[in-house]
């Protein structure tokens, strides 16, 4: 029999706020935070609205307590794994802890600045500026900083990367094989991502509407969600609460196209299915769907008919929330994460925003008010990547 | 963990030779660009018009070497489970030829078709989707054809990382032409050894 994996805490930074309390906030005030881009360097500015983090890299490392030539991507990732993690620190000695992070620019940004003046003349630049470029020296930064040393592992699967990194965490705790996990990942803006989504020609230049008969596509986003997960016997020791249990999660693959999914959703489908069958619960039983929810056309499009092949003419509600944050990337299944958290711990469902026309190829629409005092048994929380690779987490009340 | 694999069959293709497990490929092939193997081997897959050049002969050389001798036959892997079929492939050159194109569009409209390409390990992909492909895979860049390295990697994948076959090899290419040399690797067969030293006399004979 495997152990549960509870979630005792939550970490994040994004868009909408710095921490778990400000995002909430930002949440139930409909406020999103997609604006012009302060300190992205990019030709787009006036273009390509993005959901960034509000503070310098100086600012940020500050708040982190780190050194600020740190990759902005460690930074965040710093900030919400520390706000996740400082409850337990403590009381979690001599407990087996992992850390599990997720992400897909490791330290571009860095690398970005770095190369302009080096390709004018080799002589110049600091090391500093790309010893970190690889992505799992982001998560080896934050380990050391807060001293996880048991098992440590960076997930770079594309927009899934945060999801596989939680479903990892939770089957090493079921297995026995770690107490305590503290998972999600981090991603920060940077102009490898905006130009390499903006050739696909798949970025809004207004603040995105996902699920809308209109959409134009996606908006951007950087943060960092982390939450943490203990065995039944960690929980005793830390004296933690469970806030609910992550009991189902599922990776598949459609293996239709190098990045977009298949018309039909079939990797969708795989993995809700998937996850549902190992929370041991049917269709029925979700109270939630976090829709992974780009606001592009085809992904929005095919999560759509999936969710309708698996729900029939009961769909659940569901909404997207990267209306607020932006899409994140490697961090948005870490910032979904916790918003999937907090919609069980205080029964609530946030509004898919600026939501205006049906689709046309879907029966249903997303929920477009807050939505309090809810019963929230079960959250699907689905976060669909790049060469389909698809992942879906089940959350559930305790 | 005893497992011996074998080499059950590779294609060798270059400038001046097209040969499938010792026997030469139709005739006259000297030369030829992808298209025209696309054409003769009447296999309608439209996608293939799209793909960068690196993609077109991975996906060319694949077809050739999983094909059975008359191709209404079928593929080779039939009956195997797809799910366990690894493909481990090196390159030197990569997918430089598209990437010099696709910077030329960048000063103008940044090509989509092109960008997706821009990425040596997309060949992988290609190979996958075509035969449904899902076990282990990695691309990897080479200074040349390293009969090691693609027998270390494999055998890896073989004996420890639950793949039951393997499509392995090199593929080089640009739009002058190309050097490719693909085998197909198998557990407890009858056949040539698979070691370092046959893959490389292989490629070079």
């Amino acid at each position: 029999m495997k152990q549960s994996a509870y979630i005792v805490g939550t970490g994040i930074i994004s868009a909408i706020g710095m921490n778990t309390a400000s995002c909430l906030a930002s949440l139930v005030n409909k406020t999103p935070g997609i604006d012009k881009a302060r300190f992205l360097q990019t030709h787009w500015q006036d273009e390509l609205p993005v959901a960034e983090v509000k503070f310098s890299n100086e600012d940020l490392a500050k708040m982190a307590d780190v050194d600020q030539q740190w990759p902005r991507t460690a930074l965040l990732s710093m900030i919400a794994a520390k706000e996740a993690w400082l409850p337990f620190q403590e009381t979690a000695k001599g407990l087996r802890t992992g850390f599990f992070s997720a992400n897909t620019v490791g330290g571009m940004d860095l690398t970005e600045q770095f190369y302009p003046e080096y390709l004018k003349d080799n002589n110049t630049g600091e090391n500093a500026m790309f010893v970190n470029h690889e992505c799992g020296a982001i998560t080896e930064l934050v380990a050391e900083a807060l001293d996880i040393h048991d098992f440590v592992t960076t997930i770079s699967t594309a927009c899934s990367s945060s999801a596989n990194s939680i479903m990892m965490a939770a089957q090493m705790i079921g297995n026995g094989m770690l107490d305590i996990a503290i998972a999600g990942g981090a991603d920060c803006l940077s102009k490898f991502t905006l130009n390499g989504f903006n050739t696909l020609m798949i970025l809004d230049k207004q603040p995105c509407q996902p699920f809308d008969q209109n959409r134009r596509g996606l908006n951007l986003g950087e943060g960092a969600g982390y939450v943490v997960l203990m065995s039944e016997k960690a929980m005793q020791q830390c004296n933690a609460k469970a806030i609910c249990t992550l009991s189902g999660y599922a990776n598949a693959n459609d293996a239709y196209h190098q990045t977009a999914s298949s018309p039909d959703g079939i990797g969708n489908k795989l993995a809700m299915q998937g996850a549902m069958k190992i929370a041991g619960i049917e269709a029925k039983d979700i109270s939630y769907i976090n829709l992974h929810g780009t606001g592009t056309a085809n992904n929005d499009s095919s999560e759509g008919k999936a969710i309708e092949q698996i729900f029939g003419s009961n769909i659940p509600m569901a909404s997207s929330t990267k209306a607020y944050t932006g899409h994140t990337l490697g961090a948005a299944a870490g910032v979904e994460a916790v918003f999937s958290v907090l919609s069980i711990r205080d029964g609530i469902v946030y509004p898919n925003l600026r939501f205006e026309t049906p689709m046309e190829d879907i029966s249903w629409q997303p929920v477009t008010e807050l939505k309090t005092g809810q019963d929230i048994q079960h959250v699907l929380s689905n976060s669909f990547g790049f060469g389909g690779n698809c992942s879906s987490l089940v959350f559930s009340k305790c | 963990m005893n497992d011996h694999l074998t080499i059950l069959h590779y294609v060798r293709i270059n400038k001046t030779k097209a040969e499938k497990d010792n026997t030469p490929l139709l005739s006259s092939t000297a030369g030829w660009q992808p298209d025209e193997w696309y054409r003769a081997l009447e296999h309608p897959y439209l996608k293939f018009f799209k793909m960068d050049v690196l993609s077109k002969w991975a996906w060319l050389g694949a077809e050739i070497l999983l094909s059975k001798q008359a191709k209404q036959e079928g593929f080779i892997y039939e009956g195997l489970d797809k799910n366990k079929i690894g493909v481990v492939l090196m390159t030197t050159q990569g997918c430089l030829e598209v990437d010099k194109k696709y910077l030329q569009t960048v000063s103008q409209i940044a090509s989509p078709a092109l960008f997706v390409y821009t990425l040596p390990n997309i060949m992988l992909g290609e190979i996958c989707i075509r035969h449904g492909f899902k076990g282990e895979q990695l691309s990897q860049v080479t200074d040349g054809f390293d009969g090691e390295s693609i027998q270390f990697w494999v055998n890896d994948l073989m004996k420890n990382k639950d793949v039951d076959a393997c499509l392995c090899g090199y593929v080089d290419a640009t739009d002058a032409g190309a050097d490719l040399c693909l085998f197909w690797i198998e557990k407890n067969k009858q056949g040539v050894a698979f070691t370092a030293a046959h893959l490389e006399t292989l490629y070079k004979q």
